[in-house]
């Protein structure tokens, strides 16, 4: 660098350095005085630069202080954020076009399904609540009469109607408690019932609903999903290659700038790993060209299978289920028989309990026909509840009859989205997913289903004999990279992902307006940010 | 003369001026071990005269 202070600091250090500070001439005691002067002479010299190149100092940081102000890129979260809801808005556009059922796509299914044993009964009180003003929201006023499923669930409800909110409906149900622990359950069991009872109803909203919409969204049945996909990739993509994220990572030191620079060590390992000869740089102006898009495609396809492994026991579920499919048919339709059958016997027992309890024409009151009924009642539930239970089970082997033979992975994937019970029991039964609720469960495996970058879900026949992880590597062996079965196993797929990701991050910023050497300049200044800041905030 | 200089930072680019930074840096530790380094010779030089027995320094 040939500038003033580069010259300054040379002529300094000359100066300095060819001080003279002895003499040869005169007594020992002139010597001395002559040395001391000298070191005296020296020392000014010196301290008189130090006050120099202080100021020096201080122009360069004010420079590099402004400079770093000026070259940070803009943090665009915000404009993110709207985009990002507005992906999130079209794909509850995908759901509301897709075949999944009505009450799917209400989210009542969610609500009913919150209700566990564990739900407190303040809990208890809200969900009916809600689903009571939900439907209101519908345009169907749900009464007491909805809600005479049993006994024990008109007298909760009787109560919760005339008070809700209150402290009454401790009392209220510790009461009916003690006649009918299966409370819950059968409150449960009759949301359901109302659910399916409006069933016409809840379709008209539904479709008027989604025609409301798609019209507000611009979208339609046929393009909503594809409008949701390029836009979702859309949207990645800017998100990926942001600038602002992306010298946040080296910033906020989650990332190593040293690893990344075009010499690190780091660097050529990683780029090596994948090289069909294990070394990168000797390849070819074109073949690094070539392995720089296959390892593109790798990050995103390794992304699919990730995320394929965390839903690979639903699939495994439905292709056992899939053996099974044609000897289901008989008996999801006899089991359907039977639910019709048991619940017209829940009917009659109402019923008769009604008249035991003196209401209707010539009924009298008889205390002890209206306990053996509410026994038999709870009995009736609970053989109900395990109808339903297999009902619901059988239901879904049963769709599986709707697959052609050629259906894809994704055709397989998608067909779990027909049953909101298999989904519930799915979701609830492994602890990866006990951290989500199960809404956001099933939006997550909405999202890996309509995932834009999805590239063998669609394309793998799941009906024939199929290994995904050998038609992965193959795919990628095939585009001259290093890929075998074992790095890409489950084992081992997360270290592997480690490196695709780190390469992946190179290409992102590549294809950025900002450089994996101006980030390095960023961290350096902004160290002296940092310490500039420091200062003032001491002083 | 600063405004020369500032004109002069002002014209390098990121790296460069990076560059200078560190070489102002280390200039100034320079400056400040220089003056160290002087007075410690001198009072080490001085230590020593004494512990010889030599003559006190004139103060």
């Amino acid at each position: 660098m040939n500038n003033t202070i580069t010259k300054q600091i040379e002529i300094n250090k000359n100066h300095i350095d060819n001080f003279v500070l002895e003499t040869d001439e005169g007594t020992k005691k002139v010597k001395e005085k002559f040395h001391l002067k000298a070191i005296q002479d020296r020392n000014n010299y010196v301290n008189s630069q130090h006050v120099v190149f202080d100021k020096y100092k201080v122009l360069i940081e004010n420079e590099l202080v402004e400079r770093f102000k000026n070259k940070m890129p803009v943090d665009k979260t915000e404009e993110y954020d709207k985009e990002l809801a507005e992906v999130d808005k079209l794909l509850n556009l995908v759901k509301l076009n897709s075949t999944i059922h009505d009450s799917f796509k209400l989210k009542l299914d969610f609500l009913i399904a919150s209700i566990k044993e564990e739900t407190s009964l303040e809990d208890l009180d809200n969900i009916i609540l809600d689903f009571i003003n939900r439907f209101k929201k519908y345009g169907i006023v749900l009464t007491l009469n909805d809600f005479k499923y049993t006994m024990f669930t008109e007298q909760y409800m009787s109560a919760l109607l005339d008070n809700p909110n209150s402290d009454i409906m401790k009392d209220v149900f510790e009461k009916i408690y003690f006649a009918c622990p299966m409370i819950k359950i059968q409150l449960k069991m009759n949301l359901k019932d109302i659910v399916s009872k409006y069933e016409k109803e809840l379709s008209k909203y539904v479709q008027k609903l989604v025609e409301d919409e798609n019209k507000k969204s611009q979208v339609n049945k046929d393009n909503v999903v594809s409008k949701y996909t390029s836009y979702r990739f859309e949207v990645g993509t800017k998100i990926a290659v942001d600038e602002y994220y992306n010298s946040k990572l080296f910033l906020d030191a989650k990332k190593k700038i040293t690893d990344y620079l075009v010499d690190a060590p780091a660097r050529g390992k990683n780029y090596n790993v994948f090289a069909i000869n294990g070394d990168y740089a000797s390849l070819s102006d074109e073949d690094k060209q070539k392995y720089n898009s296959a390892v593109m495609g790798l990050y995103l396809t390794l992304n699919e299978l990730k995320k394929y492994y965390n839903y690979e026991f639903i699939l495994k579920d439905l292709l056992e289920r899939y053996k099974n499919k044609d000897s289901v048919k008989s008996q999801y339709a006899s089991k359907k028989k039977e639910a019709d059958k048991e619940n017209k016997k829940r009917l009659g027992i109402y019923k008769k309990y009604l008249k035991a309890n003196g209401i209707g024409f010539l009924a009298r009151k008889n205390d002890a026909k209206m306990r053996n009924y509410m026994l038999e009642m709870n009995e009736q539930i609970k053989k109900l509840c395990t109808i339903y239970d297999e009902l619901e089970d059988l239901e879904m082997t049963n769709n599986l009859n709707k697959l052609s033979e050629s259906a894809s992975i994704y055709d397989l994937f998608y067909s779990a989205l027909s049953s909101f019970s298999f989904l519930e029991k799915s979701f609830s039964g492994d602890e990866k997913f006990e951290e989500k609720s199960l809404e956001e469960n099933v939006n997550d495996y909405f999202k890996f289903l309509y995932n834009p970058n999805n590239r063998f879900l669609r394309k793998v026949n799941a009906l024939t004999e199929f290994d995904i992880v050998s038609i992965v590597a193959e795919k990628y062996k095939l585009l001259n990279l290093a890929v075998t079965n074992e790095m890409i196993d489950q084992d081992n797929i997360d270290a592997t992902m480690d490196t695709v990701k780190y390469i992946n991050l190179i290409q992102n910023i590549d294809r950025s307006h900002i450089s994996i050497s101006e980030i390095n300049n960023l961290c350096k200044m902004q160290g002296i940010v940092v310490k500039d800041e420091e200062e003032i905030e001491t002083v | 003369m600063n405004n020369e200089i500032l004109t002069e930072i002002k014209g390098l680019n990121d790296s460069d001026l990076l560059v200078l930074y560190d070489e102002v840096l280390s200039h100034l530790q320079y400056l400040k071990e220089s003056i160290i380094l002087e007075e410690k010779e001198v009072s080490e030089d001085a230590s020593e005269n004494q512990e010889d027995g030599g003559e006190a320094k004139d103060e």
